[in-house]
């Protein structure tokens, strides 16, 4: 067996026995209610729209300081959902690889929605802008300001529809 | 016949999948994590099928039916299963 090979067994080995441990993981059960996920997703949302907020109107630091509560909405999501969004075939059963696979269809119908509308409210604000010619900005605080948002909906996406399906799915009964 | 978790599992013509999954692991005295453990899955799935909330793929059905000692005839079905009859009392 060559080296690469060992490295990869042994890291299915700790992502299997890892991922055994979150998926029997009990400690975070407060977070699974509909109310706390519903909870966790309003957050997420919010959070992650207030980041371009924070970077344009109040600059660098607050940019920064706005990455922190998203990052936290969206580990707490990650933990509530037991990460089935991020984890491998091998780990999940069938049901689970179904609604995995399922999920990630909802998350690229989502940020392919925001980043539609996104860039559809830049075209219609630059086409009905009073004064002048728009100008971009290519700063470090412009290029933040879509990056991070940016990064958080492709991260995010998949464990927001999975918490989200969760929620609707419990309310139904 | 896989359907989205937390819809009615249904056929291809929109039908639903009745089972009596929980009724069977009962009366074998098997808890949902023994009976996860030995068809492969997580517990939570347990509660999908028993719930009739997902249909399992034919591998998962067959391997239900040799746990539980049953064919998988006498464990799904496309009409409503009748409600297994409660054991008699001895007189």
């Amino acid at each position: 067996m060559s080296r690469w090979s060992q490295i990869a067994e042994r890291n299915r080995a700790t992502v299997a026995q890892n991922a055994e441990r979150v998926l029997a993981d009990t400690s975070y059960d407060r977070f699974r209610t509909p109310r706390a996920l519903s909870m966790l997703v309003v957050a997420f949302v919010v959070t992650t729209a207030m980041m371009p907020i924070c970077w344009l109107a109040w600059g660098s630091l607050a940019g920064v300081a706005s990455i922190f509560p998203c990052l936290a909405a969206f580990l707490l999501m990650r933990v509530a959902v037991r990460s089935q969004a991020d984890l491998p075939d091998e780990v999940l059963d069938e049901r689970m690889r179904a609604e995995r696979d399922s999920v990630y269809v909802g998350a690229f119908r989502l940020v392919a929605a925001v980043v539609f509308v996104a860039v559809n409210a830049a075209f219609i604000a630059v086409a009905f802008r009073d004064e002048g010619e728009a100008t971009i900005t290519f700063d470090y605080d412009s290029v933040s300001a879509v990056f991070w948002p940016l990064l958080a909906l492709l991260l995010g996406a998949p464990s927001l529809v999975l918490a989200f399906r969760q929620v609707r799915e419990r309310a139904a009964g | 016949m896989l359907s989205f978790v937390g819809r009615k599992p249904k056929t291809a013509d929109g039908e639903q999948v009745y089972n009596r999954i929980l009724a069977a692991r009962e009366e074998r005295g098997l808890s949902r994590q023994d009976f996860a453990d030995a068809i492969g899955v997580h517990y939570q799935t347990v509660g999908y099928l028993e719930r009739g909330e997902y249909s399992p793929s034919l591998v998962l059905a067959l391997r239900i039916s040799r746990v539980l000692g049953l064919t998988v005839e006498a464990l799904f079905s496309l009409d409503p299963l009748p409600r297994p009859e409660p054991p008699q009392r001895p007189s």
